[in-house]
């Protein structure tokens, strides 16, 4: 892990504009979820909390931060190769990559997660871990998200277009017309979490626990691994 | 002081050949890397700075493989062709990023210090989105400098400038190379190489198609005789009198007042010219290589 490379990713992220589209995601979560507790007098049922959390948190919120994260600062650093000012330096690969994932990651934390566990006490409170649910359903397609973003990233030419074509193509249109999309959908991995950990849920959740928490790792895994291939042949040309 | 070693070096993409067993030695001074756009300069800079693994053979610093090995970047500043640049930070926070990755003992000092060398002071503390292309290139030289690398490897370093910028960009290599440094830069401007390369390295579809000093590489580039449109005060007595010379193959008056001349030896016949006129106190009027890119290597050697 390098510190200059953080601290240039918390400027990259945090320095610009773009920011803004990240903190509107938990402002619109949590304010929702305030108004959604106000207009049933405080007394909101499960479902209706599951349904905020699943649909908005992890159907746009999580895809949208992990979108701006990714593309920052990965895809937009390969595409116009300003990331050459980092591969020659004296910083071995993997601990760029690893200080981009921990800020991209962290991104993910503070802009989705835990507001998900903030919008979960205040729909719900501390019953049926719906709160806790929120929490670990976005981690999980944070980190689902990263990796498939940065998968894309590497083997597209056009990669900010192919990450919304997934989201919005593949896991909101294509998903619900064809089931087995969930087996490679961040969001029916994220949606299964929330539902299995929820205790208070009774639909039969799209996939298993233990299949969502290794898809997760995998797509992780290979976005890195894609990303570490690309970054062992840049060359200082490109385009 | 380091040597930069390449050999036996191809580089192949499918079935593409992109830098064909290329061998060369680079020393401390500037090289000049000339060739047409599309030689594969760029994937020789690329290799050179262990971007990219040579297809086969070595590159080489001081002996260390430049490939595979991010401790050899303490010895190489690299100055790449492309823009982009992390433009939402201030020059001063782009080069010190740089000298912070390069753990520089005084990253504040080296900083400052590198900014002020490529004369960048004033501006340093703007947003680099708002700087123009030649103050980008100047940025990038000065974070490619801040660790004082003896390797300094430039792709097309004169992009963009303006006359003056490349002036100054030039008297600051210079300087760099009497430091003892090993500077590398491409191009494909005649003009800009033999202005500042004392070795010059010719590329041409990936091959190494020739090594030496300026004057020599002018010469193997040019096996035709070149052939130059004179005006003086007395074209006909002037012909006369560069006939006698070795360099010159042949002269015809066009036509009053025009003298054509075809010389083997642009360079003896460069000297030749004003010896001749200054002797006989013949007037020069004129003097236009037909083949325009020669123009200013005459003015080069003229002036010399």
């Amino acid at each position: 892990m390098s510190l200059p490379i953080l601290r240039l990713g918390l400027r990259s992220l945090f320095g610009r504009a773009r920011v803004w589209l990240m903190v509107a995601m938990p402002v619109i979560l949590v304010a929702l979820a305030v108004v959604i507790r106000q207009a049933n007098s405080g007394d909101v049922t499960a479902n209706t909390a599951e349904q905020l959390l699943r649909n908005f948190g992890i159907g746009v919120a999580v895809p949208v931060v992990a979108l701006v994260a990714t593309t920052t600062l990965i895809n937009s650093e390969f595409d116009d190769g300003s990331i050459i000012y980092l591969l020659t330096k004296p910083v071995s690969r993997v601990s760029i990559i690893a200080s981009k994932a921990i800020v991209t990651l962290g991104a993910g934390v503070v802009f989705t997660a835990l507001p998900m566990l903030v919008a979960g006490l205040i729909l719900r409170g501390t019953d049926d871990r719906m709160a806790l649910a929120g929490l670990v359903g976005a981690l999980i397609a944070t980190v689902a998200y990263v990796g498939v973003f940065t998968a894309l990233a590497t083997t597209m030419k056009r990669s900010i277009i192919g990450c919304l074509l997934f989201w919005l193509i593949w896991e909101s249109t294509l998903a619900s017309l064809f089931s087995p999309v969930k087996w490679l959908s961040p969001r029916a991995w994220g949606t299964s979490a929330i539902q299995h950990i929820s205790t208070a849920i009774d639909d039969n959740p799209p996939v298993s626990i233990w299949y969502a928490v290794a898809a997760t790792l995998v797509a992780l895994v290979l976005g890195i691994v894609l990303a570490g291939q690309r970054l062992a042949s840049m060359t200082i040309s490109e385009e | 002081m380091s040597d930069l070693v390449l050999t036996d070096v191809s580089r192949w993409y499918g079935n593409v050949v992109a830098v064909n067993d290329v061998s060369m030695q680079l020393s401390p001074g500037i090289t000049g890397l000339l060739g047409p756009n599309g030689a594969g300069k760029s994937t020789l800079l690329s290799m050179m700075a262990g971007l990219l693994p040579p297809s086969t053979g070595t590159v080489t610093i001081d002996g260390e493989p430049t490939r595979g090995n991010v401790q050899i970047y303490r010895k190489i500043g690299l100055v790449p062709v492309q823009e982009s640049l992390y433009d939402f930070l201030t020059g001063t926070q782009f080069v010190r990023l740089n000298a912070d990755l390069q753990q520089v003992p005084q990253p504040g000092t080296a900083t400052e210090h590198a900014i002020g060398l490529v004369d960048m002071a004033a501006a340093a503390d703007r947003k680099i989105s708002t700087y123009s292309k030649g103050m980008k290139q100047r940025i990038k030289v000065a974070s490619a400098l801040v660790h004082q690398p003896p390797v300094l490897l430039l792709d097309e370093p004169f992009n963009g400038m303006d006359p003056i910028q490349r002036r100054h960009m030039m008297g600051l290599l210079t300087d760099f190379a009497q430091q003892g440094r090993t500077i590398v830069f491409s191009s494909h401007i005649l003009e800009e190489v033999e202005q500042i390369a004392r070795q010059v390295e010719v590329v041409v579809a990936g091959r190494h198609a020739a090594s030496g000093d300026f004057a020599a590489i002018r010469r193997l580039m040019t096996d035709r005789p070149n052939r130059y449109v004179v005006r003086s005060s007395d074209n006909r007595r002037l012909a006369t009198l560069l006939l006698g010379e070795q360099s010159v193959r042949g002269a015809r008056l066009r036509s009053n007042d025009v003298l054509e001349v075809e010389a083997d030896d642009f360079g003896a016949f460069a000297h030749a010219l004003p010896r001749i006129a200054s002797q006989h106190d013949i007037r020069i009027v004129e003097l236009t290589p037909t083949d325009e890119s020669l123009e200013s290597v005459f003015s080069y050697l003229v002036n010399a």
